[in-house]
């Protein structure tokens, strides 16, 4: 039987993000061990103070310099420890709404909010009216080891239900209500 | 400030639908015409591939991967969990023929344990090493599976629990990563249920999952 797991494999990812992650890095050690075996070759040989005499480097190792000290994860854009709310609106005035929202770890009870209207995203818009759902979060967002407090807002989307979906919700509505039973 | 909160990093929540999908429908643009998204993330799509076989692309939010028998839907951004259930569950709202044998809610927690002592004495809690220490030098855990069978309907069929070193977390780093796995069969709502009820269920499951083992290592 096939998993539902989420087939990532750490060692894979970690090569992967090391290649996608450590272009420019890569690249900037290249040059610099170019620039190291040019150095070598436009002089071959060096004279030794202490005996006089001409002799090969025999050297083939060189330092590599230190760009990054942890290899850096794909995913290190991420947002953690959120609090967020699911909001309707209410009214919409002519800089702001007013939203009731419930806390989604607390459903049990309200609180009314205004947000001014620009902090609806431009492509939230078209969703932007009188009863639509959003969500409120304020979380930490991490991006490239940058640690942000944000505040954001953005609307539900959902697929509206045709004449076919709603018949079969009410077959099944007629199915539960034949299955209570009042004392 | 709980036990887990103290140690997480990153959470990230994959759902993983088993069917029979054509990945070459699933394309930014097909989303913001169905108004599952916003017209400027589907223009601003970083996109892998998209081909008969296989899509792969990235929306910012979320990363999207489908196969011809696999869909895989993930973020690491903590407010957008209710958007990628929203998204997932319009999609398979939109696409009503589409078979779908199962689905997998994967809650994934990247742990940091702050110093090699923490990090040895968590492995060495959740396996006994002293057993190996009289063949092998030092031995350490590097990956551990736990699973369970549900019979209750009400949860998922099962759960399995992988927990290992980290990639999101450099050093010192542990990943709980947390499937939960349901069989869709008749009713094709079961899917919404899932979807839309049981991911909200199975989060705090998990990260209790989680509270409980750090409450008993003691690090």
């Amino acid at each position: 039987m096939q998993s539902t797991e989420t087939l990532d494999h750490w060692v894979l990812d970690h090569e992967f993000s090391i290649k996608n992650n450590h272009k420019d890095d890569n690249r900037l050690i290249i040059d610099y061990l170019e620039s190291q075996i040019k150095l070598e070759v436009n002089d071959p040989y060096q004279v030794s103070n202490k005996t006089s005499s001409v002799e090969k480097k025999n050297t083939e190792t060189y330092k590599v310099p230190k760009l990054f000290t942890e290899p850096l994860p794909r995913g290190m854009n991420y947002m953690t420890r959120s609090q967020t709310w699911v909001g309707y609106i209410e009214e919409i005035k002519n800089e702001e709404f007013v939203a009731k929202l419930i806390d989604i770890n607390d459903l049990t009870t309200y609180e009314i909010a205004a947000f001014d209207n620009s902090d609806v995203s431009k492509g939230d818009e078209e969703l932007f009216k009188l009863g639509a759902t959003f969500y409120w979060s304020v979380t930490f967002a991490n991006f490239k080891g940058q640690r942000v407090k944000q505040s954001l807002i953005r609307f539900k989307r959902s697929v509206f239900i045709d004449e076919n979906d709603f018949e079969e919700i009410m077959l099944d509505v007629d199915k539960l209500s034949k299955g209570l039973t009042w004392d | 400030m709980d036990l887990v909160d103290k140690y997480l990093q990153v959470e990230t929540l994959s759902v993983v639908l088993l069917g029979d999908f054509n990945p070459i429908i699933f394309q930014p643009t097909w989303l913001a015409n169905k108004g599952l998204i916003r017209l400027d993330e589907a223009e601003n799509a970083n996109v892998e591939i998209i081909h008969n076989e296989i899509a792969k692309f990235d929306l910012g939010w979320i990363y999207i991967e489908i196969t011809k028998s696999r869909c895989m839907f993930k973020t690491s951004m903590e407010p957008y969990f209710k958007p990628l259930k929203d998204l997932v569950s319009g999609i398979f709202k939109i696409l009503k023929e589409t078979p779908i044998n199962a689905i997998g809610i994967n809650h994934i927690y990247d742990l940091g344990l702050q110093d090699d002592k923490k990090y040895y004495k968590f492995g060495a809690s959740l396996t006994p090493l002293n057993y190996w220490e009289s063949d092998l030098t030092n031995p350490k855990l590097l990956q551990l599976e736990i699973f369970e069978h549900n019979q209750d309907e009400n949860n998922s069929d099962s759960r399995r629990i992988k927990i290992a070193s980290s990639d999101k977390i450099a050093t010192y780093g542990v990943i709980f990563s947390i499937n939960n796995h349901f069989t869709i069969g008749t009713p094709r709502s079961r899917i919404f249920e899932v979807l839309e009820n049981l991911i909200d269920k199975t989060r705090p499951e998990s990260k209790k999952i989680i509270k409980n083992i750090f409450s008993q290592i003691e690090l």
